[in-house]
């Protein structure tokens, strides 16, 4: 018997989790992957859940977790890079772009996006991400504010670089070298 | 002042990020919202847990094992009441464990084997490989080939269908039969130790869609006997 059914009312939980998972690993067709994996995992160990240890969302996201960490451990290294193609010359889309904090967050380390991706994404309190990461309130607040600060400076940069044709060069460049870690996780 | 700058920028940009968090597709909502009742889902498990447990046991062959036994001990007995054909002089004093492998002629773990040279895969008398036949597997999704062929001692044999550049093709053992039953994944060579020799029927199930019409095919056997001695044999068919 079910202490407290934590998939009970599931749609902002899924749009929850998708959130975490596409800020974590791009939108698109790996998230609704991932996302599926997780709530299939969750109905099989919905028994397991214990509301003392925390709120579904949490529970569900630290699922999502270890579903994202199988996801890339299970992906076969590529054998070779991808080539590199020259980047489209659609100025005023990549300003846009590059302005969309979405994407900003794509840009961050690992470490930020995914203390971005359980605030902003999962909407998980400072307190929950603690828990979840076994880290003290104390340092997640800092580390969110720091992550905050870079992802800030990302945009600004963007929008510096994208006023002159030479800034533009020099961030596309840049962007791509980097982009190159997230290939096809982005939409 | 600057602590507070920080903190409303912060605020102001977490609001951003909120409104654009990426949202799921609505056939993704609506895939993991729609309900599923839990003792169904229970039953589900419980029958995939079997499932998986059945495949376990099959993957190591235990199955097949386990019919193949069964296979030997019926022979075993037959042998206790039906004098052999060869008119070799046998005495089997009663059933015991591996009582079918202490003859004459029977290799493994018998110190009077006398059976000299690689097995022999023609008969005793001369019998020869019947040729082999096709037929559809029901469903039309396989070919099974059906032949026998007469093995004169203990000997693990090899079974594989080749094509005419030389490759093997890919045998479902599930519906294949040599001698006993056998079982397991898909594989390109079916292994079955013979512990009475005989003749031993064979059946092995191909999949339709690596056979081309017209084309001839060749069963490969080989026997190798308790001192390693390995004899072959091709068995061609055509589909």
């Amino acid at each position: 018997m079910l202490r407290r059914d934590p998939l009970a009312n599931p749609r902002p939980l899924i749009r929850r989790v998708y959130a975490y998972v596409a800020y974590r690993i791009g939108d698109g067709a790996d998230a609704e992957d991932v996302t599926s994996a997780t709530f299939e995992r969750a109905l099989r160990y919905r028994a397991s859940f214990d509301p003392a240890r925390g709120d579904p969302a949490a529970w569900l996201i630290g699922i999502a977790r270890r579903c994202i960490a199988e996801h890339f451990a299970g992906r076969p290294a590529p054998a070779d890079e991808p080539p590199e193609l020259a980047a489209p010359g659609d100025l005023a889309g990549d300003a846009a772009a590059r302005g969309d904090p979405a994407r900003a967050v794509a840009r961050l380390d690992e470490r930020d996006r995914d203390l971005l991706a359980l605030r902003y994404g999962a909407d998980l309190s400072a307190r929950s991400i603690a828990v979840t990461l076994g880290l003290r309130t104390n340092a997640v607040e800092v580390a969110l504010h720091r992550a905050l600060r870079r992802l800030r400076a990302d945009l600004e940069d963007g929008r510096k670089e994208t006023g002159g044709a030479a800034g533009s060069e020099k961030w596309r460049h840049s962007d791509r070298e980097r982009g190159l870690l997230h290939e096809g996780n982005s939409a | 002042m600057r602590a507070i700058r920080h903190d409303r920028e912060d605020r102001a940009l977490g609001r951003r990020l909120r409104r654009a968090r990426p949202a799921p597709p609505a056939s993704l909502l609506e895939a993991l919202d729609a309900p599923a009742p839990r003792t169904g889902r229970q039953l589900g498990l419980a029958a995939a847990l079997t499932a998986g447990l059945l495949v376990g046991v099959a993957s190591v062959g235990g199955v097949g094992y386990a019919a193949s036994s069964a296979a030997r001990v019926v022979e075993a007995a037959k042998q206790v009441v039906t004098p052999a054909k060869d008119g070799r002089g046998i005495v089997v004093k009663g059933i015991s464990s591996g009582g079918d492998q202490y003859r004459p002629g029977f290799g493994f773990g018998d110190p009077n084997h006398n059976h000299s040279g690689p097995p022999g895969l023609g008969g005793k008398n001369g019998e020869k490989t019947p040729p082999a036949q096709t037929r559809t597997a029901p469903g039309g999704k396989a070919v099974l080939v059906v032949t026998s062929i007469p093995v004169d001692e203990q000997a693990a044999l090899y079974v594989s269908v080749i094509d005419s550049h030389g490759n093997q093709l890919l045998l479902t053992q599930v519906g294949s039969t040599i001698g006993g039953v056998v079982a397991g994944p898909q594989a390109k060579t079916i292994h079955y130790v013979v512990l009475v020799p005989r003749s031993i029927p064979l059946q092995v199930r191909v999949p339709a869609n690596l056979l081309k019409p017209g084309e001839t095919y060749r069963i490969r056997v080989i026997a190798v006997d308790a001192d390693g001695n390995k004899s072959e044999t091709m068995i061609p068919f055509a589909t």
